[in-house]
Formats: C-alpha cells, sequence, structure tokens
C-alpha cells in the first residue's frame, strides 16, 4: 500500500495535467519511431491498440477502475483470465514507468511482436530498467487484439493434468508425477485446513530457472522474481509461476489466503505462506535460524533493528520468516482461526503491529524482543 | 569524421578527469545489482571480467589502440581477428553510452550470458535505448573469458559451403541454392574487376528481417538496426550479415574495398557498393527516380542532397549521390577512376575535395550536378 501511496505522489503531477490536458499520460509512452514504420498499415494499428492499452490502464489506476483497457485483449484470453495481462499482474505498477515501444516484428501466424522497455532516468542521467518484454498483437475478426506472449509460447510446452492443477513446462524436463501427486494432496490438505473448497483450475507454469519462466511469459528481463529459483503466485488469474519444481508449496498458499482476504496484510500472507510452505526450498526452521545468525553476526544483537530489517540475503527474506514466526505462533497459541483472523484484517486500514498488539497481544515495544525469542525457538537453537 | 570529433568533445571532461581517477569510467558500465548477486564470487568474477573489458574500450578508443582490451577475450576467437567483439563491429559507437549490466544467466555448457542495456537520458529523464544485447562469459583454464553470441549461436544453425563463401541460416529458413550461386558469379566478376583473387573465406549469416539476423548475434534490439531488411558486411573477420538473401551484392562490394584499400572515404565506399549492388533491395536507377520524385517537386530543400535525411525507408541519399559520382566516374574515365577515388584517405580528405580534383565537379556546384543528373537519368534502367 505504501508503494501505491509513493507512485500516487510521484504521479501527482501528471495526473492533475491529465484531467485538464489528455496527452499528459502519452509521456508516460513512448514510440521508437526509428524502428517502428507506422507508414505500414498493419503496423500502425499494432500500435495504436498497444499505446492506447497502455494509457487505459494508467487511466484505470487512477480511475480504480482494474480492468479498463482489457478490452484490447483478445477474447479467448479474456474469457481464460480475468485480468488477461500477465505482464501487468506480475509488475502492477510498470506501466508508470515509462513504456517504450522499442520494435514491432511479424512473427509466425500473422502475429506481431511489441518489443518493449520500461525504464526511468534521475536528474543525473543515470538509467534504471524497469523491464524488458514483448506481447503480441493479433487480427481478430479484422481487428488487432493484444495477446500475451505465453498465448504462443505454450505451443511449445509440454501439458500435463494433475487434480485441478494444469502444468506446463519444457520438453526436456522430467516431470515427476510424485512431486505434482504430493502438490495436490497438499492443495488439498489446505482445501481443508481453510475451509475452502478448490474450485478453480491452476494453471502452473514451470522452468528450470526464473530467467527461463520469465522468458516464457515474454520477459527479457524483470526485476521482481530475482533469485534464481523464484515463484509468484497471480492471484486474479489462478496462474502459478514456479522455477522450484512441480511442487511449490509457498506460492499454493497464495491461492487459499488470496481467497480469504484479497486485500491482506503482506506481513501475515508471506508469513503463513513461509509457514505452511516454505520458501525458495527451505522451512522456516531453516530460515529462523539463518536469520538468527544474521541477528547475531551481521547485527551484532541489536534487537531495536529486527522489525526494520527489510533486506538480509537473496535466500532470507526477513519480511516472510518475521511473518512465519507470527503466524505459526499465533496458530500454535490460539489455532489456526487465530492465522485467518490475522489475514482478514485489510492492508490499506491497518499496520502488521497493530494487528498483533489486538489479536496476539504483544504490544509494539515488545514486539522486537518476542520476535527474537521465538525465532530461537522456531531455529530449535 | 565529425562524428568522432564530436563523441570526443562531449566525452572530453570524462577522459581528463578519468587520467588521474579511474573510477570514474565506471559510470560507463553500471550493474544492477538487485538481480545480479555479486556475493557470489563466480558472479563477481563475470562482472569484473565484462566491466574491465568496457573500461578497456574507452581507453583504448582514447589512446587511438583499437585491440586494447583484446585480452578478455578468448583465444579461439581472437585467432580469427585481432579484435573479437561483434557488438562493436555491429554498433561501433555502443559503449560511449553507458552499458547496464542487467543479468547474468547461466546457458549451459558452462557458458554465461550477460544482459546488457546501453542508454541515454536527456535533461527530461527521456530515456534513449540503443541496443539490448547478450554477450557470452565461460571460464577457460581457470578464467573467465568473453565470448560473441554467435560462438554457440551458429552450432544451431545450418551451414552450407558454396565456392569461398560459407553460408548460415536458420532451419526455417528456405535456402536458394540459385541466389547463392550468382552471389558467387558476382564475386568473380568483381574479383577481375578490383583485380583481386579471392583469397579470405567469407561467412555469410542470413535471415528473413533484421529483427531475426541480429538475435543470432545476442541482440534483442539495436537501434542502428531500422529497417525491416539490410545487411553488413564486416571487415575485420570476413563476415557478412543479410536479411535480404543470400544475394546480397551491395556488401559483397563492401568485401572488395576493404580488401583492396584500408582507408577510403565512406561515401565513396557506400556509392561503389550502391553503384554496383543497388541498396535496400533496388539498384541504382530505382533509387535516382526517387530522388528525382522527390527533389524535383515543388518547395523541395535541395540546398545539401548529399546528407539530406533519408527518404522514406529505403532511400538514402548519401548512398544514392554516392552511387551517381561512381557511376558517372565509371562511364566517363573507366573503372579505374573509381579505384582512384577509393584511394584517397578519409582522415585526410572531404569527398568534395576528392570529386572536384578528379571529375572536376567544383564545390559549389556539386548539388546542381545531382539535380540535372537524376533528371536527365530518372528513367534509365541498369
Amino acid at each position: 500500500m505504501i508503494k501505491y501511496c509513493f507512485i500516487l505522489l510521484l504521479l501527482f503531477p501528471l495526473v492533475v495535467q491529465c484531467q485538464t490536458k489528455s496527452d499528459g499520460i502519452g509521456d508516460l509512452v513512448r514510440v521508437n519511431y526509428t524502428n517502428i514504420d507506422t507508414s505500414d498499415v498493419e503496423v500502425n494499428a499494432v500500435v495504436k491498440v498497444w499505446t492506447s492499452y497502455l494509457k487505459s490502464r494508467i487511466y484505470g489506476w487512477i480511475l480504480k477502475n482494474d480492468t479498463l483497457g482489457f478490452n484490447a485483449w483478445n477474447n479467448e484470453e479474456r474469457e481464460s483470465y480475468p485480468r488477461p495481462d500477465f505482464v501487468f499482474s506480475i509488475f502492477p505498477a510498470l506501466f508508470f514507468f515509462h513504456t517504450a515501444v522499442l520494435n514491432i516484428e511479424p512473427v509466425d501466424h500473422n502475429y506481431y511482436r511489441i518489443l518493449n522497455c520500461n525504464s526511468v532516468a534521475d536528474s543525473t542521467g543515470n538509467v534504471q530498467i524497469k523491464a524488458i518484454y514483448y506481447v503480441l498483437a493479433g487480427k481478430t475478426e479484422g481487428e488487432y487484439k493484444l495477446f500475451n506472449y505465453f498465448y504462443h509460447e505454450k505451443e511449445k510446452l509440454k501439458t500435463t493434468d494433475v487434480g485441478k492443477v494444469q502444468y506446463y513446462y519444457p520438453g526436456y524436463y522430467p516431470f515427476s508425477n510424485e512431486k505434482a501427486r504430493k502438490f495436490v494432496e497438499f492443495q488439498d490438505s489446505l482445501s481443508i485446513l481453510f475451509n475452502q473448497p478448490v474450485i478453480h483450475k491452476l494453471t502452473y507454469i514451470f522452468d528450470t530457472n526464473t530467467v527461463s519462466l520469465m522468458n516464457r511469459i515474454g520477459f527479457i528481463y524483470q526485476p521482481m522474481l530475482p533469485g534464481a529459483h523464484d515463484g509468484r503466485y497471480i492471484t486474479d488469474d489462478y496462474l502459478l509461476l514456479s522455477a522450484s519444481d512441480e511442487n511449490h508449496r509457498h506460492e499454493l498458499v497464495h491461492y487459499f489466503t488470496s481467497l480469504e482476504n484479497p486485500d491482506h496484510i503482506l506481513l501475515f500472507d508471506e508469513g503463513l505462506a513461509t509457514c505452511l510452505g516454505g520458501n525458495k526450498g527451505h522451512d522456516l526452521k531453516w530460515h529462523a535460524n539463518n536469520l538468527y545468525q544474521y541477528f547475531i553476526h551481521e547485527m551484532h544483537s541489536d534487537t531495536s533493528k529486527i522489525m526494520g530489517l527489510d533486506s538480509m540475503s537473496k535466500i532470507t527474506d526477513p519480511l516472510y520468516v518475521k511473518g512465519a514466526i507470527i503466524m505459526k505462533y499465533a496458530i500454535d497459541k490460539y489455532g489456526f482461526q487465530k492465522a485467518l483472523t490475522l489475514l482478514s484484517y485489510p492492508e490499506n486500514k491497518y499496520t502488521p503491529e497493530d494487528v498483533i498488539a489486538k489479536e496476539l497481544g504483544i504490544p509494539r515495544l515488545q514486539l522486537n524482543s518476542f520476535l527474537l525469542e521465538y525465532m530461537k525457538k522456531y531455529a530449535g537453537l | 569524421m565529425k562524428k568522432y570529433l564530436l563523441i570526443l568533445l562531449a566525452l572530453f571532461p570524462v577522459f581528463s578527469q578519468s587520467q588521474t581517477k579511474f573510477n570514474f569510467l565506471d559510470k560507463f558500465a553500471v550493474v544492477n545489482y538487485t538481480n545480479i548477486d555479486t556475493a557470489n564470487v563466480e558472479t563477481k568474477e563475470m562482472v569484473n571480467v565484462w566491466t574491465s573489458y568496457l573500461k578497456s574500450r574507452l581507453y583504448g578508443w582514447l589512446k587511438k589502440n583499437d585491440t586494447l582490451g583484446a585480452g578478455y577475450w578468448n583465444n579461439e576467437e581472437r585467432k580469427l581477428t585481432t579484435f573479437p567483439d561483434q557488438m562493436c563491429f555491429l554498433y561501433p559507437w555502443l559503449y560511449y553510452f553507458p552499458t547496464t549490466i542487467l543479468n547474468i544467466e547461466p546457458c549451459g555448457d558452462g557458458f554465461f550470458r550477460i544482459l546488457n542495456s546501453n542508454t541515454e537520458a536527456d535533461s527530461n529523464g527521456i530515456v534513449d535505448t540503443k541496443a539490448i544485447y547478450y554477450v557470452l562469459i565461460k571460464k577457460i583454464n581457470n578464467e573467465y573469458k568473453l565470448f560473441n553470441f554467435f560462438y554457440h549461436e551458429k552450432d544451431q544453425l545450418n551451414a552450407f559451403t558454396m565456392g569461398m563463401i560459407r553460408f548460415y541460416y536458420p532451419q526455417s529458413y528456405h535456402f536458394s541454392d540459385l541466389k547463392a550461386r550468382k552471389l558467387i558469379r558476382f564475386q568473380d566478376s568483381l574479383s577481375r574487376l578490383f583485380d583481386l583473387p579471392l583469397h579470405e573465406k567469407l561467412d555469410y549469416v542470413v535471415d528473413s528481417d533484421n529483427a531475426s539476423l541480429i538475435r543470432h548475434f545476442g541482440c534483442i534490439y539495436l537501434k542502428t538496426f531500422y529497417t525491416n531488411k539490410s545487411g553488413q558486411y564486416w571487415k575485420e573477420n570476413h563476415t557478412l550479415l543479410s536479411s535480404f538473401d543470400e544475394n546480397d551484392q551491395h556488401e559483397m562490394v563492401h568485401y572488395f574495398t576493404s580488401a583492396r584499400f584500408t582507408d577510403y572515404i565512406h561515401f565513396f565506399d557506400e556509392g561503389i557498393a550502391t553503384y554496383l549492388g543497388g541498396s535496400l533491395g533496388h539498384d541504382l536507377s530505382w533509387h535516382i527516380a526517387k530522388l528525382n520524385n522527390y527533389f524535383n517537386r515543388a518547395g523541395a530543400d535541395t540546398a545539401n542532397i548529399m546528407n539530406h535525411p533519408r527518404i522514406g525507408r529505403e532511400t538514402q541519399p548519401f548512398y544514392v549521390t554516392g552511387g551517381i559520382i561512381m557511376k558517372y566516374a565509371v562511364d566517363n574515365y573507366g573503372f579505374q577512376k573509381a579505384l582512384k577515388l577509393l584511394s584517397y584517405s578519409e582522415e585526410h580528405h572531404t569527398p568534395e575535395e576528392v570529386i572536384e580534383k578528379e571529375l572536376g565537379i567544383p564545390k559549389a556546384e556539386l548539388n546542381a550536378f545531382f539535380l540535372k543528373y537524376i533528371t536527365k537519368h530518372k528513367l534509365d534502367k541498369n
């Protein structure tokens, strides 16, 4: 939520201007006319549908209309995915950085591949690239519609159905039915725990490393999943991305937490996912120990900084571990219903500290020492 | 030449400072630490090799040492050419725009691919992306060495040798023996015309469009390849790139001009290539007709035809006027005169001076000469 507010502040002058001058939003979308020949009627039509869509996304955000612009997408994907734009779902703030439409290239089946680069530059001219990605455009019923890069990419992948999960994975990968079965068993157990029937079919896209996985979605570069074996669950599209294996439990927990309350507090959501499904191939015990060692050796045992610690290593995310400690404590002491209660608080109205004090009786001032005590306990130290 | 001076002037403050403070060059090689974990010893080593190389290229340019930094490359590619970096062939100025190293990704057989983006931003914060590309790196004898993306990519392509040319093309490409034979015949005819026997084997990489072609060299995006189809000849390693077909005659002419001369005037080089081999899929007469339509219309700006910006996506006046000069020279004085024009050094002469001296067309009358020529020859067929 803080992120969104920050972006709103950054965009405020632009938004104010946009209300009086509609072209203001156009500044966030630039077409590279050196390489893109808009004298070509087809290319011009592709440019129009894509740039109009990008502007709609920004307007949609200002007007709090999450679906504005989605009619630019093809019907097939819109029927399967409520929010058909995977790039937007993975990186919602992306379009608030300048989009440069770098190239439009014809590809198979009479589709065009649109190459985009989102970036921001500071006053000294230093450039930060936020993402480089492709999206497709193809003609359906006489007009150009947008398609996810994955729409075509999936034809190159193998697919297997296990329970209510449809896996997509590269042909060279030795798919493990055993791991997939374990995943479905875990799904069933979570279904009982959350008292939520599994009604949606999950699309599970897997590759052996994050770069290859994100290439399947169309990303050449993105900073959202920087680790080698990361995962991501896309709430509205019931889409699970994993560079781990066929049994990515952490991300599956998010399926259930988002059914409970899509506007949950991030600390509790990631905490419960880490508590029940581990993270980056390790369970809570391992991460708690990792965080404890870091606290002793790098933070010189300074308890005042535990709650504020937001980065540590590529494998252990302090926020996830702290959240997991709180969720485990809540479950152990009060039962699973307490975890669901913590998840029921909306992020835009409560801070985690307020909720912890209210529901678990741990005052804000004692939170650091509480975390240290249970970090040791859950690490088995 | 003007470009060189302009960039030298722009970079002067950087270099004057860099002699006392090497770190200033760090600005030209930025590492994206979000995705690149330099706490990993191997990753850190790869980053060091690549960033040190990028800085060497800038120093090399300052010191007029074209091969500085070549030691960071693998021996196999260095044996083929003194300076193996193909990105420098594709876009010689690329590294003078800051390079951001976005990612380092394993890609099999012990290779890693380094994803880079070269950009510049204006005072309004608008970013101009010059290129997005990969370069490869691999540990050889306990030391990381750089590799061109094509080093690996060529194993994925079909290869076929005809005469002195080795063609590389993707499996999806419908290779035409007939067109390849035509190119060989054209090569033979140029060999006689330039009086140059064929010594060097030529690598010819072909694909159906520019985006696919440059991808074989690791480029996701390259601003300089702005048309759908084009070609390029790399004299450094005798490689010809074409997104037209197996018979890119324009680029083949460059093979001979660069084999015969070391420092020639660019205008005459592109001119002879356009005259003998056409340009962007059309022969010289087609382009002359295009120039005629454009310049012989009411209100046309005819002040500097030679350096007029591109007309449409296919006609580059610089190339066409060069072609006109070379055709005029050959028609009036024979092919030896074309060779004579090419023998002048770009460092010491301007095309206008040479045209005046060798063809007797004064600089002040050059525009009028072009206008008259395109009007007279607008209906010619080669």
